[in-house]
């Protein structure tokens, strides 16, 4: 028991190392990225004198490492700078958006696995069967559907005919809010739940070949028991670890997403700050994601380490 | 004379595939009375482990069984039974490799008490108990905290007491034991073995105990069958066969078992290889590796012969055999 708890210890301490990383790579984003912010921030037609305030106040005359420094010490309390545009602390702009964003990654996380589950234990226990063929069909339908299209065809054809769901726009309340997820989170959902389905039906079958699921048929285990009992937590940790890289890559799909429906989340202010060539914004949001994804990962490996008990050796 | 616990009268496995389908276990028939241990011995491959899949319609995608399995009911009478009712309750079964048999994110104890409440309409709680009590009486050590071990924590041994423990946790009348000692050092294969004769003596228990290990059987087994590409070739009672062969398969493979008494002997292999089922030859299987082959065998029938009291061989030249080993 104590091992497995030791080896989540490592992955925390080893995450120290890569923040520092992720931190380091977008703080040169802004050294890399050609012109002056002092000029883009004071405006073309303001005299060098200004221009020079501006360098002065921000400290951009400074070294490297001691601009890295600041930067680093101001990620650490939570301080990510100004917006070239708006003058908001970017922080303030990240943490109004990452709910949204959060709900909708994890809503759509939920869907995925509520569609993946199912099919993908029919697909293995039907394997070569109709289940299968008919699973196959449709996760082959789910990975040619676009996502911007799933979700314009879910407002024409279920949210504007039943006036059940928002258009567009997130709510105030708890209950707003999940009323305003679904549609984004079924179309996440449709769009993440075709690879994991396969991955499942793959890991499923290998499991069912096992000699422990024999031995657990031999013992009188059939069924929906046989697969709760000695397949499913078997299967999982492939699930998890596909999980953890699908939601890595979900930053273009939540982007496309979040226009979509109007959600004013992360991928949204992305685009936005990019766009307007807000560079502490653009920085302020890729900070967020790879700690996302740094963190994602990290879950992951926790989540692995409770279902599997061997994870303390492998580890 | 013991009430039979078992019975399978010519288990046929077929298995299909696009060259026409063949048949790895090819027309076996044996029995097994309560508290005997039948033990199956052969080579890799001469279909012993399909036989007992069989038995518990286990058998991998692809084949399919035909034959008629009986199994003793509650007041000893032989009724033909589905396998998928039976197992657990009326038969169970334990596997070569414990490593990989024990499910491994399934405590111990859990898979245990999963056992008996998959049959005893047990509470959680008192499954739980009864898997510790079962644990205990298969010779786990400190059985309370090793109900609660991982299957990686526990050794091969201890892994194999844990199966033994959940294949016995419903009563079953007959146990089939798959090479089950195999993978196990040979003094914790010592206390398995003792562990399974304690089980039949006691409760009662008929077995199948298949293995290609002799000295094993002989210790172990009431009765013997060598089973050779698919078929018995010589059934018995273990002292008679291990000692009067009457089938040159068996004598071969008693020549090819080391044995204390016999050291610095050399030992005699056996020559070729055992037959593919899709290539079996016509007549007596055994044939192309048989030493004392004739032109006849080519033809024989397939019949297991009595040549003694409870004795059978299915070589017809047993007559000869007699004298060449008497």
């Amino acid at each position: 028991m104590s091992g497995r708890f030791l080896f989540v210890g490592k992955r925390l301490i080893l995450a120290v190392p890569l923040l520092l990383g992720v931190v380091l790579l977008v703080f040169l984003l802004l050294q890399i990225t050609p012109g002056d912010p002092a000029r883009q921030i004071v405006g073309l037609r303001a005299s060098e004198a200004d221009v020079a305030q501006v360098r002065d106040q921000l400290g951009l005359d400074d070294s490297v490492f001691s601009q890295y420094a600041r930067y680093l010490g101001g990620v650490v309390q939570g301080d990510l700078g100004f917006s070239y545009k708006s003058r908001q602390p970017v922080a303030d702009m990240v943490a109004a958006r990452l709910p949204v964003s959060g709900w909708l990654v994890i809503s759509g996380l939920v869907v995925s696995l509520m569609i993946t589950i199912p099919l993908g234990v029919w697909a293995a226990i039907q394997r070569d069967r109709a289940g299968d063929h008919i699973t196959r069909g449709v996760s082959l339908l789910g990975i040619a559907m676009p996502s911007f299209w799933v979700g314009l065809m879910l407002i024409l054809l279920v949210a504007l005919p039943t006036g059940w769901f928002p258009v567009g726009g997130f709510g105030d309340t708890f209950g707003q809010r999940l009323n305003a997820i679904v549609l984004p989170a079924v179309t996440l959902g449709i769009a993440m739940a075709p690879i994991q389905i396969r991955s499942l039906r793959a890991s499923i079958i290998r499991c069912l070949g096992s000699d422990y699921v024999a031995a657990g048929r031999a013992l009188g285990a059939s069924g929906f028991l046989l697969v709760r009992r000695f397949v499913l937590r078997n299967a999982a940790s492939s699930m998890v670890t596909l999980a953890a890289v699908q939601t890595s890559f979900l930053l273009f799909t939540m982007v496309v997403l979040e226009t979509t429906f109007g959600l004013p989340g992360l991928g949204q202010g992305m685009v936005m700050a990019a766009v307007q060539r807000d560079l502490p914004a653009v920085q302020g949001y890729t900070l967020v994601f790879a700690l996302t994804v740094v963190l994602v990962y990290l879950l992951a490996d926790v989540v692995n380490a409770v279902l599997d008990p061997r994870v303390e050796i492998r580890g | 004379m013991t009430t039979t616990a078992l019975r399978v009268h010519d288990l046929r496995v077929t298995a299909a595939s696009p060259d026409g389908p063949s048949y790895p276990v090819d027309g076996v028939s044996l029995h097994v009375g309560q508290g005997e241990i039948l033990g199956i011995a052969g080579e890799s491959g001469s279909g012993k482990s399909l036989t007992l899949k069989a038995i518990l319609g286990l058998l991998p995608p692809g084949l399919t069984a035909t034959g008629t399995l009986q199994l003793a009911s509650g007041d000893g009478e032989l009724a033909p039974y589905q396998s998928h009712q039976v197992r657990g309750a009326g038969v169970g079964m334990v596997f070569q490799e414990p490593m990989t048999a024990l499910n491994p994110t399934m405590r111990a104890g859990d898979l245990v008490a999963l056992a008996a409440r998959l049959h005893g309409r047990l509470s959680r709680r008192a499954s739980r108990h009864r898997a510790v009590e079962l644990l205990r009486q298969v010779g786990v050590p400190d059985a309370e905290r090793r109900a609660k071990a991982w299957p990686h924590q526990l050794s091969g041994g201890l892994r194999q007491r844990v199966m033994i423990a959940a294949a016995l946790a419903a009563q079953p009348r007959v146990l089939l034991c798959d090479e089950p000692t195999t993978a196990l050092d040979v003094t914790v294969q010592h206390q398995i073995l003792r562990l399974l004769r304690w089980l039949a003596d006691e409760h009662g228990t008929g077995m199948i105990f298949v293995s290609h290990d002799l000295p094993v059987i002989a210790q172990l087994c009431d009765r013997i069958a060598v089973m050779y590409a698919g078929r018995f070739v010589e059934t018995g009672y273990t002292r008679d066969v291990l000692t009067h062969p009457r089938h040159p398969y068996t004598a071969a493979l008693l020549r090819a078992a080391p044995s204390v008494d016999q050291r610095g002997e050399q030992l005699a292999g056996i020559s070729g290889q055992p037959p593919d089922a899709r290539a079996f030859p016509a007549g007596c299987r055994f044939r192309p590796r048989c030493p004392l082959a004739r032109d006849d065998c080519a033809h024989a029938p397939y019949e297991i012969q009595p040549v003694a009291a409870e004795h059978g061989s299915a070589c017809i030249h047993h007559a000869d055999l007699e004298v060449r080993t008497a």
